[in-house]
């Protein structure tokens, strides 16, 4: 499952490196699925028109993986627990939860600094503490595996929980 | 009278500035490039491939990578079998 799927570079590459996989995507906006629809098919791709933050209709433990790319980047900081306690409880038992933050607690990427300050100023919006958040997501169930590196880009790590 | 004719333009002006950058990020451009790529006759994600940087290219299929290591091989369930609990 992605939540924000957006343009489907994420998705496209899954569902063409793995014949098994099936992709659930979560995008809000409608001329974005219509177009995903329309070149992913319909047989292992479905979308639907909802945030993260309510995954209403996805049942409880039924989802292996929850992808969020570039996501709380741009979202209010309020919705950004919504979407984690949702993909809390979509995930089976071991299933993979993989995001991306801009991290107060990492400001050494060369453009990160920069961007970080801007977008503050633009946003108002609190960054959140790398560390803050595992300890959110450890009371939530999920266990820290290494993230995915990222050091050349503004976006930060990408962060990677398992749900126990 | 003087404080309105200050603030009231700089209010428009911040204003704007938060319109343009929500827009932004919030599709606008995206949008535009979704219209091209119809135009084109091409997915997106294919149209938006050649303009993504190196770094960002490679950081995201460690991304592809890292994800799927995680899923099981031909034991995941079908996006039909999640909707159709609860």
């Amino acid at each position: 499952m992605e939540i924000g799927t957006g343009a489907g570079l994420i998705a496209a590459r899954v569902l063409k490196a793995r014949s098994d996989v099936e992709y659930l995507s979560f995008e809000p906006e409608r001329y974005l699925q219509r177009h995903l629809e329309k070149y992913l098919g319909t047989d292992r791709f479905k979308s639907m028109q909802s945030s993260g933050v309510d995954l209403r209709g996805v049942g409880s433990g039924s989802v292996d993986a929850v992808m969020i790319y570039g996501v709380f980047t741009v979202v209010e900081t309020v919705a950004i627990f919504k979407y984690l306690q949702e993909a809390s409880r979509v995930l089976k038992k071991g299933g993979v939860l993989m995001f991306d933050i801009f991290d107060t607690d990492r400001s050494d990427a060369p453009l990160f600094a920069l961007i970080q300050k801007q977008v503050v100023r633009m946003q108002s919006r609190p960054f959140l503490s790398g560390v803050f958040m595992a300890g959110y997501l450890r009371e939530l169930g999920f266990v820290k595996r290494e993230p995915v590196p990222n050091d050349h880009t503004p976006y930060g790590l990408m962060h990677v929980f398992t749900r126990t | 009278m003087a404080n309105i004719r200050v603030l009231v333009p700089r209010a428009i002006a911040k204003l704007k500035r938060v319109i343009g950058a929500q827009t932004f990020i919030k599709g606008g451009y995206v949008r535009q490039e979704c219209a091209e790529a119809e135009r084109s006759g091409v997915p997106l994600y294919d149209y938006l491939e050649r303009g993504i940087p190196e770094d960002l290219r490679r950081f995201r299929d460690d991304v592809v990578r890292q994800l799927l290591e995680y899923v099981p091989r031909g034991g995941g369930g079908s996006w039909k079998s999640a909707l159709a609990r609860d």
